[in-house]
């Protein structure tokens, strides 16, 4: 009853929330039951609700498929470490670096012209990469060419891209990565550090005795966060900038390049792509739960709820 | 961040300058130098390329150093700069209005949520994680914006879907529980002001920093977006830069493919096909306004990101 009243009392503040509630209903709930259609024989012309119900059927074809199954779940997970390992490196140690120059204008400027390659679109990154690595026109081979006097075809060779995928991930992240920890550092105790160099401490001990330690927090905190995103990729990287290549597809193609490459070809057979959706959405539910978990026995301060 | 940094430390900084580097710090320069140049370097490239003349790429391919320079993938633009320009139309029309939308909803709604005497934000705060922790994936949303709103070659699936997001909502939540004190609001309601002008003429003000941040992120991605143009929009005239790009490069390849087997019509295609250089001219102008607008917002976001760490 008292919410009722309460509400009522604040009528305005209601009506300013309304429209963003009705909107995230319309797109952010609506799809959640469009995952459904994983246990339906879906059929355009029927619409979601009026097609089959055909229970785990669709399940069956994940299981049949098995071999592309278990590649897209290997990619996916795969490719999260990959980056999440690489990357975590990779941002932290920009950002000790930035932190060490003295001279902070110079770390200023090369830190902007870093982060400048996250407001590229994938698009964008696609032509570059095409402009490196392309068979006949590219720079890379062009290179190879003249010091090997062989070239390599890029764009056919599946054993190639788990590399080019990683160094165009980190070419376009990480400046942008290192922000979060240069901020950290920023906010650091100085104090700890002058007791360092009383005691003697030379440069590599205090970072490698203080940084690092005062960052591992931070830095568990970011991983545990992007662990709900372990069964997500990003399509641009995985479906433009490899060109959605079949021959690729053994290294490169992960369960988002999957549904999109599904749904760009206008396909009518909802079964597979599907029963992928709704596993892949239910995993990223449980290791959401299983974060949040960890996070609030941990540091409760920044688990979400 | 570190470059603003407290007076004390500032001087030990002046005293170190004139004590010359150390061979440590000429190495960190170094190293530093190193990666910006390989950060730039594509993107250079890409310039060059523009400007390189064909024979010079059909001799050496892209290189950094053409043997022949030319401005002649600019001209060719200039011949297709009708699709090129209602294009630009399209995506600023598609970025600015996601902005307008986004902020507008995403400010009134934060402002509700971070209201403790509101009761109804607890259910709201539910409501809104929960989209966090659940997802209909592509697929989800691609049957419900096509088979339900019939949103198939309609501008507004460019803005509408994305224009609520958990992570917006709870940065700028964040960041009215940090700078806006409820004694103000109480101020404001003893005066007389009534809900919605307390929060468009006080509050709102306040959250200009965080605004813009959202802001430039918001405008960015929506400029930047291929994926849901990609999806859903077939139309020429409804195609965003992200997407123009996208068919160019698809024709082509297509046109390509089919090299022996070409209709007259797709020889005519193929032989005003966009080259190399003429593609990746195409591309400067679609990375332009970015290039133009960062510097502008660029502290904005780097605060707007620090405030969202805060508390997830």
């Amino acid at each position: 009853m008292g919410l009722l009243k309460n509400t009522v009392k604040h009528k305005t503040l209601f009506f300013m929330a309304l429209p963003a509630i009705i909107i995230i209903f319309m797109f952010s709930y609506m799809p959640m039951f469009g995952v459904l259609v994983a246990f339906k024989n879906f059929n355009y012309s029927q619409g979601i609700l009026a097609s089959k119900w055909v229970g785990l059927n669709n399940f069956k074809i994940l299981l049949v498929s098995g071999d592309t199954t278990w590649r897209l779940i290997r990619n996916t997970m795969g490719y999260w470490f990959l980056f999440t390992v690489i990357g975590t490196i990779c941002y932290l140690a920009l950002a000790i670096c930035l932190h060490e120059c003295i001279n902070q204008r110079f770390a200023k400027i090369s830190h902007t012209i870093m982060i400048f390659p996250t407001f590229i679109s994938w698009i964008a990154v696609t032509f570059i990469v095409k402009s490196l690595f392309d068979g006949q026109t590219g720079v890379i081979n062009h290179l190879l060419v003249k010091f090997s006097h062989q070239s390599v075809e890029w764009y056919t060779d599946a054993s190639k891209w788990p590399m080019i995928l990683l160094t165009t991930y980190l070419w376009k992240g990480v400046g942008y990565g290192a922000i979060i920890y240069l901020s950290a550092l920023a906010g650091m105790d100085q104090e700890l550090y002058e007791a360092a160099e009383l005691d003697g401490a030379s440069k590599w001990q205090k970072n490698w005795f203080i940084t690092l330690p005062m960052l591992l927090p931070m830095v568990s905190i970011m991983t545990l966060m992007s662990l709900g995103g372990i069964m997500t990729s990003n399509t641009g990287l995985f479906y433009q900038v490899t060109k959605n290549i079949g021959l690729l597809y053994p290294t490169t193609q992960t369960i988002d390049a999957y549904i999109m490459n599904a749904l760009a070809n206008g396909t009518t057979d909802f079964g597979m792509t599907s029963a992928v959706t709704f596993f892949q959405s239910v995993v990223g539910c449980i290791m959401v739960l299983i974060t949040n978990f960890i996070v609030r026995r941990w540091e409760p301060d920044n688990a979400l709820f | 961040m570190r470059y603003s940094r407290n007076t004390d430390v500032l001087i030990i900084n002046e005293v170190q300058k004139k004590k010359k580097y150390s061979i440590g710090q000429w190495c960190l320069m170094l190293i530093l130098s190193f990666f910006t140049l390989i950060c730039f370097l594509p993107m250079l490239l890409i310039v060059i390329v523009s400007f390189s003349s064909e024979s010079s790429i059909a001799a050496n391919g892209f290189s950094f150093f053409p043997s022949e320079w030319s401005i002649k993938a600019f001209e060719y633009v200039g011949t297709f700069s009708g699709q090129i320009i209602q294009s630009y139309k399209i995506s600023i029309f598609e970025a600015v209005f996601a902005t307008i939308i986004t902020l507008f909803l995403t400010g009134m709604f934060a402002y509700t949520l971070s209201r403790n005497d509101f009761m109804l934000r607890k259910f709201m705060s539910i409501y809104l994680l929960i989209t966090m922790l659940f997802s209909g994936g592509l697929l989800g949303s691609y049957l419900i914006n096509t088979n339900v709103f019939n949103l198939r070659n309609n501008l507004l699936v460019l803005i509408i879907p994305s224009a609520v997001t958990a992570w917006n909502c709870i940065i700028m939540r964040t960041f009215i529980q940090q700078n806006v004190p409820p004694a103000l609001i109480e101020a404001a309601k003893i005066d007389g002001a009534g809900e919605a002008y307390t929060y468009f003429k006080i509050v709102l003000p306040i959250l200009l920093p965080v605004m813009a941040a959202i802001g430039f992120m918001t405008a960015i991605a929506h400029w930047n977006d291929w994926q849901t143009a990609f999806l859903y929009i077939d139309n020429p005239k409804l195609a965003t830069l992200q997407l123009m790009l996208i068919r160019i490069e698809k024709n082509l390849s297509y046109l390509q493919q089919k090299q022996g087997s070409l209709s007259p019509e797709e020889m005519e295609m193929l032989k005003n096909a966009p080259s190399e250089s003429a593609r990746m001219a195409v591309l400067l102008y679609t990375i332009g306004p970015i290039v133009i607008a960062y510097p502008f917002f660029q502290k904005y976001f780097i605060k707007g990101i620090t405030v969202g760490s805060v508390k997830g």
